[in-house]
């Protein structure tokens, strides 16, 4: 079967800088991929770049066979505009680091924006929706609260009901914890493991809570400086890391964690 | 005659001079807005033109613009009565200021904010008015209480235009009893006492929206 995601020598330069060093990566449908590696390793980018919130400087992403950053045009491919990656964000949705909640708006707002505006639903529809979505996270009883009436955890849980309103088929969740007091970090988790056990969506997770990342995941992917150094089941990855550069890691931040 | 006897006359003045500010003002708000986003914009010629307005306004006399388009312009077959003249010329005087207001604000909400709504695949028109906007008015309000202030001070220009203002009522008041401390003291008075009003207003909706939105530190 094809991958559901293809990514293909994927690079990424900010000025000297390259963050990405040419990344192969296929993730099959309903694959709960993790990314791990040390800070300023790239994996961050990858999501940020299938956001299409980075635009790439070289290589070639197709999701469901369809280009992301390029256009077929007679057979070539040139670069995609605003119409195509309008389009093809609709599969794609994203969770933060720092939340990034509309402060202005109560919670049912934020979820119901999206539905709204670009779904085209009803008030009654989107409300209705949003209000599964919110129970599903355990924050039905905020409807009217505004963000800032809010802990870390509870924002997070809104930030996925707010991503999940619009059925994307793929969810990049981008150290979606690492902002958070270390008490709040295992509400927002248990959203997550529900979540990649219940959906049959794509799911691809940045981050640094190992255990984690062991249990949910189908596959780990280790990165580091721009490049894929390793890839396996977490049973292998964790437990026996061919590479020495993954075990470095691995016991740099597990010595942390432990 | 006493000091009472001189408030009729300038609260006729006062009416004209809050007219302009009231039209002056939504002029300046409109124009602020459209030349602070267009500042902003990823095209260049409006860029470009936006500048030109922001720049020329600011760099040049407010008194000479009221000059220019009132005695200037009719030379070129547009004739706008005097209060037009005022309202049009402070407006775009305090809006070219107003548009480096808008342009700050927008420039400093976070840019997660707009990353979050572009992950929402709201359009990039929905991205600015529902997400942007809303947040960045919050941080404009302060600013425009000055321009506020500004425009309301600057009005008094208008009374070398032939508008019986709140200043050019104190002139001819001042004429008629040569009382120039208590009339001109007088003046002082009411400008201060309106600027305080406008200040206090904002305030307000200041406040307001911090509270609505339950931001820390609603003042």
């Amino acid at each position: 079967m094809a991958p559901y995601i293809a990514i293909r020598n994927l690079t990424k330069s900010f000025g000297k800088l390259d963050v990405l060093r040419g990344i192969d990566l296929d993730v099959p449908q309903g694959e709960k991929l993790s990314i791990i590696g040390p800070s300023g390793s790239g994996k961050s980018t990858i999501l940020r770049i299938l956001m299409t919130l980075e635009r790439p400087t070289s290589g070639e992403i197709a999701i469901d066979g369809e280009p992301l950053w390029h256009m077929r045009n007679n057979g070539t491919l040139r670069p995609a505009n605003k119409r195509h990656l309008r389009a093809m964000r609709a599969k794609v949705g994203m969770v933060f680091q720092h939340f990034n909640l509309f402060p202005h708006m109560t919670v049912l707002k934020n979820v119901t924006v999206a539905p709204r505006h670009v779904l085209r639903l009803s008030r009654e529809e989107s409300e209705f929706r949003a209000i599964q979505l919110l129970e599903k996270v355990g924050l039905s009883e905020k409807l009217t609260a505004h963000p800032a009436q809010l802990s870390g955890g509870q924002k997070q849980r809104v930030a996925i009901a707010r991503a999940l309103a619009l059925y994307p088929k793929i969810m990049l969740f981008d150290e979606v914890t690492s902002a958070l007091d270390p008490e709040l970090v295992g509400e927002v988790l248990n959203v997550l493991r529900d979540l990649a056990q219940e959906t049959d969506m794509t799911m691809l997770l940045v981050t640094h809570e190992m255990r984690f990342a062991r249990e949910i995941s189908d596959r780990v992917v280790f990165i580091d400086q721009g490049l894929i150094i390793e890839q396996g089941p977490p049973e292998a990855i964790f437990s026996e890391p061919a590479e020495m550069r993954t075990r470095e890691f691995l016991r740099a931040i597990l010595g942390e964690q432990s | 005659m006493s000091l009472f006897e001189f408030i009729p006359s300038l609260l006729s003045g006062l009416g004209v001079t809050l007219t302009l500010t009231g039209g002056g003002a939504l002029v300046a708000v409109v124009l602020a807005w459209l030349a602070g986003l267009a500042r902003l914009s990823h095209f260049g010629p409006l860029r470009l033109a936006a500048a030109t307005y922001v720049e020329t306004f600011r760099g040049t006399s407010a008194l000479v613009q009221l000059y220019w388009f009132f005695y200037a312009l009719p030379l070129f077959g547009i004739e706008l009565s005097a209060t037009a003249t005022g309202i049009i010329v402070l407006g775009l005087n305090i809006g070219a200021y107003g548009a480096e207001v808008v342009r700050g604000a927008v420039l400093s909400i976070d840019r997660g904010q707009s990353e979050a709504a572009a992950a929402l695949n709201l359009s990039n028109l929905k991205r600015l008015w529902i997400v942007i906007a809303p947040q960045a008015l919050l941080r404009m309000l302060p600013p425009a209480g000055n321009l506020l202030i500004e425009l309301l001070k600057s009005t008094a220009l208008v009374s070398l235009i032939t508008l019986n203002d709140l200043t050019f009522r104190g002139m001819l008041l001042r004429a008629e009893t040569l009382r120039t401390v208590e009339v001109f003291g007088l003046l002082l008075i009411i400008y201060f006492c309106v600027a305080q009003v406008l200040t206090l207003g904002l305030h307000a909706a200041e406040r307001r929206l911090s509270k609505a939105w339950h931001l820390e530190g609603a003042r």
